[in-house]
């Protein structure tokens, strides 16, 4: 008889191996077409504006006119050394040109700060916005776009360092909206041949990794780096060293620090003490300028150290900030105080002492 | 004189004696000899239930956090000759792994696979095959006609719960085949030494594949003593009681050689993590407790699959007083009094309970039909059925040569039994379609939808990435199910590849963490409860996400850390 073990064999044998076969084709893996978000960025080249460049000497500063009209040269000291320009307004701009011209003559680098973001600060306060416009309302957002073609037209075709919005993405108010201005202010810039810096804060603010996320979103991959500390104290090494953090994630762009008033601030202190008291606190010092990294070992990515928020100008007083200790001051935010000026001076470690002691002997009024 | 001792004392001849068991009257056969009716019966379950399982498992269910740590263990076992990747800390008993590792060995199973978690849905698979080829056995050692065992092969491989849990690798789908052969050599009417010591040491298999098993011991024991003869029970249960203990205790003699038996300092302690899974780890809270997770697990079960638990558990008051559907119903209600009881609870419970609930929910039908074997007890105080026909076997006279007893007689006795019969039948066939009209659609339709998803899992094309774009000497912190992809094929160094969860709950490795490069884990790692995972979500505040792959609370993100950031 017909063995039926051997037939039901032969069709137990081919039932496992379909089964074999339907086993490797469905846990293999198939292949996989990668769809991940975002796109691969591409950053540009960074071309380092600042190597072997002198910075531009402002002599239109409010300190500047000031020492003009009070014939106080004890104010050398400051209104000597190059300090950025800032455009505040469509009437600021006026002035570009001429400016720019003038560092033309000198060999330098001009650097501009712009700070015409809608919805600026966040708030009713406008850092370094001058008396008269304190109470003008914030422009609106498509105003913003026609600003920064003057800005380029005005400009002309002397390449300039452009500082792009002091504590615009770190604010709590960063939305779509924002940064789309910036990415195209970014873009406008960059295509006129201007090395743009966006402001990025400083170290006790937003981390690195956050905004990483904001600055790309805004546009830095076209732009030459970031800035920091832009009218903040915190000590040269720690500004570094976050800037190198956040250059890491940024495609290795560079970063500018603010060293017109942190001359005082040691490394060992605490970020807090620093954060808290920022309102023209009596022991603040100039800073350092300098092009190029302080440390190249340590800090390859920073690209110059130099004084943006112009020093001597009050951060605010006790009319505009009552919660807030202004130490005295009675100029508000923006104004030339030529008391600020004098603390700067005094406590200046790098200045002569022979300065120190004529500016200590001056009687500095009180502005308001 | 030998004549006159032949007067004395009859000669024994041996055929007039026979084994034990055919003494006592049961009708058997050679306890080797393969019924084809039931293998027939059986293969085509079997084949429904591969295919069931097989399609569309690369891509569903989606990963879990459990089943990579399972598998780089295995790969750890075959790799590094060690228990795990990093220390052992007696979570629990090795012997799942290790027999997954045992299978790899093998057959070479992390080299067949691009990703580990492949290599066990393949080891699930087998472990489905066997756990349904085993619940068919069992059914009809419980006397469940072929149809109704070949029933509760299907009902297991085709619910949608049973299969979206089976798929994942966890311990406990190791554990099934264990704990069916265990019930399976119990629940023998050879009453054999050997039986009942098999499904003793296949009892201690499953505790040493995961302890949680211990949970059943109860029903074990009930089943064991229900199928032993009061003659030599305490012989048998001696035996076999010792032997089991004497296979579970290898894992308390392994830690005590290791000097990790009791707590200690400096290193890890098997009764240290045995105290803190039974009293310190957090409550799931009981089901009886609305906000509880575990009430919220429940629903999660319900929303996949209700018919199978709710329809195993309905039926179990019914049940209690079959004799031999006893102890399954028991085990269903020691899976419950765990929900019940609102110690930790994790999601995979499930898995322990969906066998019994199917044995149970055809066990009923069976009842209803009126299967002889599986007769309500004469003294219930509930339900009157028609009279069965009862049977009686009349053993039939031993022949010398017996290796094919013949059929006993039958004797059928009862007036009304034929037509009972019918009307029962009838019932039944009724029920069963009444339950078939809501089941069948949603089953399914959760099928369809379980075995037809399209899109790889997002941590498998974030592995791609990984391999395309990152350094191999790069520090990597991944979800474990991708860790032994990085380690093993991807040519990651082991120390380089830190599973998230470990990073702060493992001192050693935290200890000598001194950089990291790339997150590599899915989006809700971040939005765990606070502090689980403090460094991961520390490093992610200092990193970039370069690339991110699917949507929703499964996403993946690739984040890059920078350099200059030290941990």
């Amino acid at each position: 008889m017909s063995n039926p073990v051997t037939k039901r064999g032969a069709g137990h044998r081919r039932a496992a191996l379909l089964l074999v076969l339907v086993i490797t084709a469905c846990g293999h893996s198939p292949d996989v077409t990668l769809n991940p978000q975002p796109a691969p960025i591409e950053y540009v080249p960074v071309q380092r504006p600042f190597t072997g460049a002198t910075l531009a000497v402002d002599a239109d500063t409010q300190g500047a006119r000031w020492q003009r009209e009070h014939r106080a040269d004890w104010l050398q000291p400051i209104t000597g050394q190059p300090q950025a320009r800032w455009l505040n307004s469509f009437h600021d701009l006026a002035g570009v040109p001429d400016y720019v011209a003038s560092a033309r003559r000198q060999g330098a680098v001009p650097v501009l700060v712009a700070y015409f973001i809608p919805n600026r600060g966040c708030s009713r306060f406008q850092e370094g916005a001058p008396y008269s416009d304190y109470d003008r309302s914030p422009p609106r957002p498509d105003s913003y776009a026609a600003w920064i073609s003057r800005l380029v037209h005005d400009l002309g075709r002397i390449r300039s360092v452009v500082i792009l919005e002091p504590d615009a993405i770190p604010a709590d108010c960063f939305d779509d909206d924002r940064a789309a201005a910036i990415r195209a202010a970014v873009g406008a810039l960059a295509a006129a041949h201007h090395y743009v810096y966006i402001d990025a804060g400083h170290p006790n603010w937003i981390r690195s990794g956050p905004m990483a996320e904001r600055l790309i979103r805004s546009g830095v991959s076209d732009a030459e780096g970031v800035s920091l500390n832009v009218s903040n104290r915190y000590d040269t090494p720690s500004v570094a060293r976050f800037g190198e953090e956040l250059s890491d994630l940024i495609g290795g762009r560079d970063y500018v620090v603010d060293t017109g008033r942190n001359g005082f601030t040691d490394a060992t202190a605490e970020p807090a003490a620093v954060a808290n008291d920022w309102c023209n606190r009596p022991d603040q010092a100039l800073g350092r300028q300098a092009v190029g990294s302080a440390d190249p070992d340590l800090y390859p990515h920073m690209a110059a150290g130099i004084w943006i928020k112009p020093p001597g100008e009050s951060d605010g007083n006790r009319a505009v900030f009552p919660q807030q200790d202004c130490h005295g001051e009675t100029a508000p935010p923006g104004l030339f105080s030529p008391r600020q000026a004098q603390q700067l001076i005094i406590n200046d470690q790098g200045q002569p002492a022979s300065v120190r002691e004529r500016v200590r002997a001056i009687v500095a009024p009180q502005r308001r | 004189m030998t004549a006159t001792l032949d007067r004395a004392f009859p000669r024994l001849e041996p055929q007039h004696l026979g084994p034990l068991r055919t003494r006592m009257g049961e009708p058997v056969g050679s306890a080797w000899r393969i019924r084809w009716r039931g293998v027939l019966w059986l293969l085509p379950v079997l084949a429904v239930a591969a295919l069931v399982h097989v399609w569309g498992m690369a891509n569903y269910p989606r990963y879990v956090d459990d089943p990579g740590t399972y598998l780089s263990q295995a790969w750890a076992v075959q790799y590094e000759h060690a228990l795990s990747p990093y220390t052992y800390f007696y979570d629990h008993a090795p012997g799942g792994w290790i027999q997954v590792a045992l299978w790899s060995m093998a057959t070479g199973g992390f080299d067949r696979y691009d990703s580990a978690i492949a290599f066990g849905n393949e080891c699930m698979l087998l472990a489905k095959l066997a756990s349904v080829a085993l619940l068919f056995w069992l059914s009809r050692r419980l006397g469940f006609a072929r149809p109704a065992a070949a029933a509760t092969g299907l009902l297991f491989a085709m619910s949608p719960l049973a299969l979206t849990y089976t798929r994942w690798t966890f311990l406990d789908n190791l554990v099934t085949p264990w704990i069916l052969l265990a019930f399976v050599l119990a629940v023998s009417r050879r009453r054999a030494m050997v039986g009942v010591v098999g499904a003793s040491l296949a009892f201690g298999m499953a505790a040493l594949t995961k302890e949680t098993s211990l949970l059943l011991a109860p029903a074990f024991c009930w089943a064991v003593v229900q199928y032993t003869d009061r003659r030599n029970r305490p012989h048998v249960l001696l035996m076999s009681g010792g032997l089991g203990v004497l296979l579970m205790s290898s894992y308390v003699v392994y830690a005590l050689a290791k000097g990790e038996l009791f707590e200690g300092p400096g290193h890890t302690s098997l009764l240290g993590t045995a105290k803190w899974q039974l009293l310190d780890r957090q409550a799931s809270g009981s089901l009886l407790d609305p906000t509880s997770s575990t009430f919220a697990t429940v629903v999660e079960w319900l929303k996949i699959d209700p018919y199978l638990p709710l329809g195993g558990l309905a039926v179990v008051p019914l049940l209690i007083f079959v004799r031999r559907l006893g102890p399954p119903a028991c085990c269903v209600l020691l899976e419950m009094a765990v929900l019940l009881k609102g110690g930790y609870v994790p999601a995979m419970h499930v898995v322990t309970f969906l066998p019994w609930c199917a044995v149970l929910l055809v066990g009923a039908v069976e009842v209803l039909r009126g299967n002889p074997a599986l007769q309500m007890r004469p003294r219930s105080g509930g339900l009157h059925l028609p009279s069965c026909p009862s049977v009686i076997r009349i053993p039939a006279p031993r022949t010398a040569d017996h290796d094919e007893p013949t059929q006993p007689t039958r004797v059928v006795t009862g007036g009304a039994g034929r037509r009972g019969q019918l009307v029962r039948r009838v019932v039944a066939a009724l029920v069963v379609g009444a339950v078939m009209v809501p089941v069948v659609p949603a089953w399914r339709s959760s099928l369809v939808t379980m075995t037809t998803v399209a899109e790889p899992p997002e941590l498998a094309q974030a592995t791609t990435w990984v391999a395309d774009n990152v350094p191999r000497s790069d520090v990597v912190v991944v979800h474990d199910a991708i860790w032994t992809d990085l380690v093993h094929h991807l040519g990651f160094q082991k120390d380089n590849v830190i599973m998230a969860y470990k990073l702060d709950a493992d001192p050693a490795v935290h200890d000598r963490l001194t950089r990291l490069n790339y997150l590599v884990v899915p989006d809700w790692y971040y939005t765990a409860q606070v502090g689980k995972y403090p460094t991961l979500i520390e490093a992610r505040d200092h990193a970039v996400a370069e690339a991110r792959f699917g949507t929703g609370p499964d996403a993946v993100t690739v984040w890059r850390v920078s350099r200059k950031w030290t941990p």
